[in-house]
């Protein structure tokens, strides 16, 4: 693979991390509002849909690290993709909506790889609203060039949708690799020990 | 230039506010001419972009007038973190007799540029719905979008002093409580 190959699967990385950055800090700002709408907060459903709506930040969360230590290499890495691929099989590939025993009646909880395709999405289509706005601008305006800006975007859409595939193609490792990183984060948080700094995306 | 043909959604199939992955999910054999699709729309004004760069849009007709329930309903879809405050909230819920003129609402979006007629977008940090929360100030909804109670309407107000609130003599003083309006005061001076 040539410099070029490595250059986009780091910046493949870096789309993955911004995605999962980007649906995180959605999901909070969901759970917030959530929360503060719920006027007399009781009942097995609100608690329920709190619960999984932390339970997916803390998968994002989780996928976010793992791709910043895809850059970073740490010791760790090796073992946990090595547990990946052997716990892969246990995994069902296929898109299958989850039902806890907690949450039977609950909330529905979303397999990690409708969780990964939707944080995808989210940033797909905020690429997608941005390169409109710029087209529209160019027809409308003629004489500013943004032709560069509208390249570069196109470039990020595809290497995001690239990203996606590939993280489809092995949603069952993705799968392992959230499970596992997402319980090591929460034991964490409860120990109150710090949480690892995920190198952060550069949006410009 | 995209040629149309049997295929290509009309206008009028779709709701009246959509967003690009509504239009790409009726054009599945060519979800990528759903671009040029919404940018001819665009040029000719039949739609509108609710709030550039967020890919939500607006149907529009000469001479309409977005009543409330469509803005909201295009502001929620653009703005998930919506919320009605200052005197917006007021006169709907008839503690004031002062009509406002603009939407006034509040989101935790940095981008919060819109194109809807008399609507004004206010930003607020995230710890703001925390206090809001535990302060229990969200008092019911209009049209999905969820409203502050008076009294941390009030408190809002007064505190970030960026919204429209109705003249002092116009508000009915009588159904805000006083220990509700100290407490969400006490908790969003926090936020200071």
């Amino acid at each position: 693979m040539g410099s070029q190959g490595f250059s986009q699967i780091v910046e493949q990385h870096q789309l993955g991390m911004e995605a999962a950055e980007t649906r995180i800090q959605a999901l909070s700002e969901y759970l917030a509002v959530y929360r503060a709408s719920q006027a007399s907060p009781s009942g097995r459903r609100f608690y329920g849909r709190i619960r999984e709506l932390r339970h997916d930040i803390w998968r994002l969360k989780a996928w976010s690290w793992y791709l910043s230590a895809r850059q970073a290499r740490p010791a760790w890495l090796a073992p946990l993709l090595v547990l990946a691929r052997l716990l892969a099989g246990l995994v069902p590939a296929a898109p299958v909506r989850q039902r806890s025993a907690l949450s039977a009646r609950t909330a529905l909880r979303l397999s990690t790889r409708s969780l990964l395709d939707r944080a995808y999405q989210a940033l797909d289509e905020d690429i997608q609203g941005r390169l409109l706005t710029l087209r529209l601008a160019q027809r409308q305006r003629p004489a500013t060039s943004r032709d560069e800006e509208i390249a570069r975007l196109e470039s990020r859409a595809a290497l995001l949708a690239e990203a996606q595939r590939h993280d489809l193609r092995h949603s069952s490792q993705v799968a392992v690799i959230c499970t596992v990183l997402a319980a090591v984060l929460r034991l964490r948080h409860w120990f109150g020990l710090p949480l690892p700094v995920i190198k952060t995306v550069d949006r410009t | 230039m995209m040629a149309t043909d049997l295929f290509t959604p009309s206008l009028d199939s779709l709701p009246r506010v959509f967003s690009l992955a509504d239009l790409k999910q009726q054009m599945p054999a060519r979800p990528e001419q759903a671009m040029e699709l919404v940018l001819r729309w665009l040029e000719s004004g039949v739609v509108r972009q609710v709030a550039p760069p967020r890919p939500v849009f607006i149907r529009t007709s000469i001479g309409e007038v977005q009543d409330d329930e469509l803005r909201c309903q295009a502001l929620l879809r653009a703005f998930p973190s919506l919320v009605m405050v200052g005197g917006s909230v007021l006169w709907r819920q008839g503690i004031s007799n002062q009509r406002d003129a603009w939407l006034e609402c509040c989101v935790a979006e940095q981008e919060r540029d819109c194109n809807l007629t008399d609507v004004r977008l206010h930003w607020r940090p995230p710890a703001w719905w925390e206090a809001i929360r535990r302060a229990g100030g969200i008092a019911g909804e209009h049209c999905g979008v969820a409203m502050l109670s008076g009294e941390m309407a009030v408190a809002d107000a007064t505190v970030f002093t960026d919204v429209w609130m109705p003249d002092r003599e116009q508000i009915d003083w009588q159904r805000l409580s006083t220990a509700r309006l100290s407490q969400a005061s006490e908790e969003l001076r926090k936020l200071r």
